[in-house]
């Protein structure tokens, strides 16, 4: 009888663990789905000397709510993606190592700058050959005077990969390679900030001449290549166009090709902008 | 007792039985000696600047931690401490692809200030993937209320291709090339339970390269100190 009883609770134990088991295989796939993600900034300070220039940073609204929403129902890998605390927490390690950062109201303020997403795509590792979430960030960065008057307009575009692992989560994953494509922008702007024509010109007392709303932005991008050795302007001629790129595949863009499918704006976009740096 | 020659009866198939890596690794040494110092430092990265170049940081840690242990005297800056102290130059896209570029990287008075500080006396550069090349075999597993297994044999090929190029710091120039590459085939029979015999080729690959990188900063190159 005792036996019977003891085999019983035995069962019922095998049976309880067995259930604990499928629930947590479950949960586990259930896990591998999409994910709405919070991205944790992880942005150093730059090593970089600062410039005698008082900015002003602006966040719009917009800005500092944006939120990436999924809406392709057939891209299951990421439900959302809100890197607010990130791109703010990026904008202003770089801007407050480079200048010095001041109210909007300060008297002795040079310029204001403005950053707004102008577009956000990512990749997941099924959708390419490769082996890692991708993700691509694209600014602009509306620069204004001490009077308000709009100096100049640049793009920056970040890329940022992360490979998959055994064990790394989905979600894990396009936190880091959302943290890289930041860095990659924060990089760009420290390195390429005092080497700006507007830059220059306050840096030499004058000031830098308006421009109309319409006119064309400029863009601050990077290629290895280039990145240390020529003078701002040398670069200008030498940056090739997003058409040229794709025949001698030398620059940024080549090495980092957006995705064909799903990033024709941003080709459309990077041919708009003749006055590559 | 029976439990003891039970596990060692197992270690000694799964010895037996674990796939093997073949290995080729050339260096190319472009300066006689590559002096090394008490107190000098050397910092291992990996290159990443295109989307298809993704160097592992599991393999440039390895690299640096053979490096460690078999240079006694040098100090191995981590790959991630370093690129984060020196944020922006080192970035994926943004860090030096020629001595050259490091040269005006280092015009950057605060970068230069910072390398002299942390005594740095040379860069080595990984860059390569390992890749599965080869795959054969099918595997089932299923589970249920009643228990779980799989039934099968798979098999796969991983081919390792690295490329490190050292960067003396004194005179802004490369000063040696080591290539390795490595070539392994994993297997995994199932039977209720799947028994996979690895081949640990991302490893092996590390060891090959790292073994070839401490004879190079060796005093006496002939010697090759093999690390366990």
């Amino acid at each position: 009888m005792l036996d019977k009883i003891d085999s019983r609770r035995w069962m019922g134990r095998w049976n309880s663990c067995h259930n604990r088991l499928l629930v947590l295989l479950s949960l586990t796939l259930v896990s591998g789905c999409a994910s709405s993600i919070v991205v944790k900034p992880n942005i150093p300070s730059p090593l970089v000397e600062k410039l005698p220039l008082n900015i002003n940073m602006v966040y719009s609204d917009t800005f500092s709510n944006y939120v990436y929403l999924e809406n392709e129902k057939k891209r299951g890998s990421l439900k959302s993606i809100d890197f607010t605390d990130a791109q703010t927490s990026m904008f202003q390690q770089v801007f407050s190592s480079l200048t010095n950062l001041v109210e909007a109201t300060a008297p002795s303020k040079n310029l204001s700058i403005e950053p707004e997403i102008l577009d956000f795509q990512y990749s997941a590792p099924s959708e390419t050959k490769l082996k890692q979430y991708e993700i691509w960030i694209k600014y602009r960065l509306k620069l204004r005077d001490k009077n308000d008057a709009r100096v100049a307009d640049w793009v920056v575009k970040g890329y940022g990969k992360t490979p998959t692992g055994m064990l790394r989560s989905a979600s894990s994953a396009f936190n880091s390679a959302t943290n890289v494509a930041l860095r990659d922008v924060g990089a760009q702007l420290s390195i390429r900030f005092p080497r700006q024509r507007v830059v220059k010109t306050l840096l030499d007392g004058g000031s830098p001449p308006t421009i109309a709303e319409s006119e064309p932005e400029e863009s601050v991008e990077v290629a290895s290549s280039d990145i240390v050795a020529e003078p701002i302007d040398e670069q200008v001629a030498q940056a090739p166009t997003f058409e040229q790129t794709e025949v001698d595949g030398s620059s940024a863009e080549a090495e980092n090709p957006p995705l064909e499918t799903a990033d024709k704006g941003l080709a459309e976009t990077e041919q708009e902008g003749k006055d590559d740096i | 007792m029976i439990s003891r020659l039970k596990f060692l009866v197992v270690g000694t198939l799964l010895i037996i039985l674990s796939a093997c890596t073949t290995i080729n690794v050339d260096h190319v040494r472009l300066k006689e000696t590559a002096a090394l110092e008490e107190g000098d430092a050397m910092v291992v990265l990996g290159r990443h600047q295109t989307a298809e170049i993704q160097t592992e940081a599991s393999l440039v840690s390895c690299i640096g931690g053979r490096l460690a242990k078999g240079t006694g005297d040098v100090r191995i800056i981590p790959e991630a401490e370093f690129v984060d102290a020196f944020y922006p130059w080192f970035e994926a896209r943004t860090a030096p692809l020629h001595p050259k570029k490091l040269r005006k990287v280092l015009n950057q008075p605060a970068v230069a200030d910072k390398i002299k500080g942390l005594n740095i006396r040379y860069f080595v550069w990984v860059e390569g993937s390992t890749e599965r090349t080869n795959s054969a075999g099918s595997m089932t597993c299923s589970i249920g209320p009643g228990g779980g297994g799989c039934f099968g044999f798979g098999t796969w090929e991983d081919t390792s291709d690295y490329e490190t190029t050292i960067w003396d710091l004194d005179t802004f120039s490369e000063v040696g090339r080591v290539s390795t590459e490595a070539v392994g085939t994993s297997y995994m029979p199932a039977f209720v339970i799947p028994l996979p015999l690895l081949a640990q080729v991302e490893g092996d690959a590390c060891q090959g390269m790292g073994n070839q990188l401490v004879r190079f900063f060796s005093k006496d190159a002939s010697s090759l100190k093999t690390i366990p």
